[in-house]
């Protein structure tokens, strides 16, 4: 693309891009323009992302293995607590493999979040000196807990087995899902990582928040443990609907329902634009701020 | 053409109020007094030409570079830009240090704006002129801070933009690799590229740039041509440069330095020069060294006077003067180190002093003026002769 480029510029002068550099930005109208010039730069995206994967394991002795054994220790961990101490019936489903089900999900939402969070303020150097579309920071911070998802993923499945549980060819309606829960991280990302510039307190709440976030969604308890009449409230989070049907497709071959799909792309899609307008605006001020 | 049009450009900064961020989020008060780093800045850089901008520090230099990248946003006003634009910043603060040479290659190339393939073919022309050898698969923290720095300069050298950004850049590692970096810019030049330069070296704004802009407080002082610029922002430093008369008094004191002719005209080159040391001795100084060292714009050394060494002064107030049949220095400004030595003690030092500001005389050019005739001679005198 780059090549090409040269080459028109080099036939006619006037193929050279015109920029004009104002001080406000108009309201949610650019949004398109700034998803365009995000399109140019998913080389960046892409090297931002393998970046973090590489240096993330590169000095650890057991590596690639970390992205594996984080969940299955906690998952021993709630194993031990739920189903002996506190004694949830998940039946049919064991409850390590439920609550193993719930929290890959989870980790992908928190790691990402955590890591993205942090990622503007070690990039703030780079920031000061170059351009380049920030969002591509926090996006890239997904992207890395999104491919540690995918790889405990099949770990799980592989679990599936000793357990003597088939994998269903349905599980694959996983795969919406997980888009859906990926836009949802993305939109929380970028607002996070937006205001955590200006409001330092972000950075020693984040752990807090999060536990309380892991609690609103099925992750380590059954969602017939919710008492009734706080239902409606509970499944009007995107969240939880996302978590429950994830586990349900990959262990139970179960298709999720087409409403509740819709509801979590309606709103992860309006959370994203709004989170990403948000970003946008304040991307300006970012580097002022730092 | 024009290439790059800043209209009416100012840059509000907001002191940062740490401790205050409560005060703010709930009074939304403005935190401290609003600090203006550019103020209402015009101008325009047309195709191919060389500005270079200069000013002291905090006066709003990089701040321009930064609102032309679009690092930041302006408060007010307009910059047009008609090209694709690079930054020929340092980034080695973008390497991660545990990827290799390599590695980090390809993230900085990307963040700058290259995508894979341009990076895969200028990979040997990078780690060329970088000079990383063998070095190319290891951990960039493993690398000396000169080649780190090196690699960094090396990859932003290789952008393909029309307009180039350069803030700097030229302090970048030893004086091998800052003259392959002029030899760059002047490729980059005679490319038709249009460049704009941030340095404190001024001699290489002169020697670089066909135009120039001094900055001071956020605002335009003066813009044109460099030799100008340079003056300007010279003549407006010298009084700060004077300054230092806090040191304990010594056997001899200087009361008094003058520059002049032989009486016609000012200073100039390829005129007779003279210059005027007043001075007092509290004692009888043996085997003494008077020296007037005269520094270019950069501040590297140009020329020296000297008296002695074996001079002798006598107490009590007296005068030295120096004469040249003829002053071969270049036009332009020169701050004047004076320093007085008695056998290798320093009896006074006193740094930039004074500057000498020379005049356009005898107009040649080059560093300095070579007194010379020319004759014709018919027949030819044979060389075997």
């Amino acid at each position: 693309m780059n090549s090409e480029a040269k080459i028109l510029s080099a036939a006619g002068e006037a193929r050279r891009p015109r920029t004009v550099i104002r001080p406000t930005r108009p309201f949610l109208g650019s949004v398109p323009d700034d998803l365009a010039s995000l399109a140019r730069y998913t080389g960046l995206f892409r090297a931002m992302t393998a970046t973090r994967m590489k240096i993330r394991y590169r000095q650890s002795v057991l590596g690639w293995l970390w992205a594996v054994l984080q969940p299955l220790v906690l998952m021993l961990l709630y194993a031990a607590i739920f189903s002996h101490v506190v004694g949830y019936d998940t039946a049919p489903v064991p409850y390590p493999l439920y609550v193993m089900a719930g929290l890959l999900p989870w980790s992908f939402c928190s790691t990402a979040m955590s890591t993205a969070a942090g990622g503007m303020l070690s990039h703030q150097s780079l920031m000061a000196k170059v351009y380049f579309p920030r969002e591509i920071v926090p996006l890239s911070y997904v992207a890395a807990a999104l491919f540690d998802f995918l790889v405990a993923l099949l770990v799980l499945l592989g679990m599936l087995l000793p357990y003597g549980m088939p994998i269903s060819p349905w599980a694959l309606s996983a795969i919406p899902v997980i888009a859906i829960l990926t836009l949802h991280a993305s939109a929380l990302c970028l607002l996070l990582s937006a205001v955590q510039v200006r409001v330092r307190d972000i950075n020693v709440t984040l752990p807090l928040m999060l536990q309380v976030l892991m609690f609103t969604a099925p992750v380590v308890y059954p969602a017939a443990a919710v008492p009734a009449w706080f239902r409606p409230y509970y499944w009007a989070n995107p969240l939880a609907i996302l978590v429950d049907d994830f586990r349900h497709a990959v262990l139970e071959g179960q298709v999720p329902s087409a409403g509740g799909l819709a509801y979590c792309a309606v709103t992860g899609a309006a959370f994203f634009l709004f989170a990403y307008w948000t970003f946008k605006r304040l991307e300006a001020k970012i580097v002022d701020e730092m | 053409m024009i290439d790059v049009r800043v209209s009416k450009v100012s840059k509000r900064f907001r002191v940062p109020d740490h401790g205050q961020g409560r005060r703010r989020l709930f009074g939304l008060l403005p935190g401290q007094e609003p600090f203006w780093a550019l103020r209402d800045v015009s101008f325009e850089i047309r195709r191919g030409e060389a500005l270079g901008v200069i000013g002291p520090n905090g006066s709003g230099k990089t701040t321009l570079i930064k609102l032309l990248s679009g690092i930041t946003a302006p408060t007010e006003g307009e910059i047009e830009i008609n090209g694709r634009l690079a930054s020929l910043v340092e980034v080695g603060a973008g390497f991660q240090p545990d990827l290799t040479g390599r590695e980090n290659i390809f993230l900085n190339g990307a963040i700058l704006g290259m995508n894979y393939r341009e990076i895969a073919r200028k990979l040997p022309s990078i780690v060329d002129f970088a000079e990383m050898g063998s070095f190319l698969d290891v951990p960039v923290k493993r690398y000396s801070s000169g080649m780190f720095v090196r690699l960094g300069f090396s990859i932003a050298a290789h952008l393909d933009a029309d307009i180039l950004l350069l803030d700097e850049v030229l302090a970048v590692g030893d004086v091998a690799f800052q003259a392959r970096c002029f030899q760059r810019i002047e490729e980059l030049r005679q490319a038709g590229k249009t460049v704009l330069l941030i340095s404190h070296d001024l001699a290489a704004i002169e020697r670089i740039c066909s135009r120039a802009i001094l900055l001071s407080r956020g605002r335009i002082l003066q813009d044109g041509d460099p030799r100008d610029v340079v003056e300007a922002y010279q003549a407006s430093v010298q009084g700060l440069l004077a300054q230092d008369h806090s040191e304990a008094p010594g056997p001899i004191t200087v009361t008094g330095l003058t520059f002049g002719t032989d009486g016609t005209g000012p200073v100039a080159t390829g005129k007779p020069f003279r210059c005027c040391l007043s001075y007092e001795a509290r004692e009888p100084l043996e085997d003494v060294v008077v020296r007037l060292s005269f520094n270019w714009p950069s501040g590297y050394l140009c020329t020296e006077l000297s008296a002695g060494p074996g001079l002798r002064l006598e107490q009590g107030p007296g005068q030295l003067e120096f004469d040249c049949p003829m002053l071969t220095m270049q036009r332009g400004l020169y701050s004047t180190d004076l320093t007085i030595e008695r056998r290798g003690e320093v009896l006074l030092s006193r740094p930039r002093c004074l500057m000498l500001r020379v005049g356009a005389g005898t107009v040649v050019r080059g560093d300095f003026y070579l007194e010379h005739s020319a004759r014709i001679r018919t027949p030819p005198l044979t060389t075997s002769a």
